[in-house]
């Protein structure tokens, strides 16, 4: 969430304000030590234009590397590097 | 309002409040019984010193006295849920000292006019300050993000 929300320039200040929390609960939030009820985490979605299930994956994200690498394997995907 | 109090200083603090807040209620029936002598009247009077320094920080610096009397309708859904946990363990805990309480004033016949107000306004500042004290004792060292800007 924290990559997120720096990535569209938010302070967890506006961030708050925009889904609707006190600036407190974006840092437990974004450090993983509070799970956001549905409704909260819909509006998170909204907020950032993504899916729940992509913000809040039970899985941790997987390296850039490993995505490209599986990426390049896949039937049709590149293998001309900087061809992605 | 954010000050960076550890959690073992927060718990240290919490611990000496209670020692203090129980020494004063004993000093004060002394007091009461003795005909107010100067032993347990001065005794009382510098533990209730001790309650009042360590309540600054603990509970006012970090917040947590604001947080637990902020109105819920003011409270986000995770200080909701801390709120509530905070109150139903500080539920119990009253409870034992309560009961307790009455008990030994049951058994011991001590109580009067003075020692039932003493007894009454012990147990009100522990009803005031145990859902602060159980956050202080067991939030992580983030706690102090529980102050509250409503």
């Amino acid at each position: 969430m924290a990559v997120l929300r720096q990535e569209r320039g938010l302070s967890r200040k506006e961030l708050a304000e925009k889904i609707g929390v006190n600036v407190q609960t974006v840092g437990y939030l974004e450090r993983e030590e509070y799970n956001p009820s549905l409704d909260l985490a819909f509006r998170i979605g909204e907020t950032f234009g993504l899916p729940v299930d992509l913000i809040f994956s039970p899985e941790p994200l997987r390296p850039l590397s490993e995505e490209l690498l599986e990426y390049k394997r896949k039937p049709g995907g590149s293998h001309e590097p900087g061809n992605i | 309002m954010n000050l960076a109090i550890s959690k073992s200083s927060r718990r240290r603090l919490v611990i000496i409040n209670y020692v203090a807040l129980l020494l004063a209620l004993v000093f004060l029936i002394w007091g009461d019984l003795s005909g107010w002598a100067t032993v347990p009247a001065v005794s009382a009077l510098i533990v209730i010193t001790v309650v009042v320094v360590t309540f600054i920080p603990v509970y006012g610096r970090t917040g947590l006295w604001k947080f637990v009397h902020t109105k819920s309708d003011k409270l986000d859904e995770r200080e909701l849920l801390v709120t509530y946990e905070s109150l139903r363990h500080s539920y119990a805990i009253f409870s034992i000292i309560a009961l307790v309480c009455i008990q030994i004033s049951a058994l011991t016949g001590l109580v009067n006019d003075t020692t039932g107000q003493i007894i009454f306004w012990f147990l009100f500042y522990l009803a005031h300050t145990l859902p602060a004290s159980v956050i202080a004792w067991t939030s992580g060292n983030a706690a102090q993000e529980y102050a509250v800007d409503a």
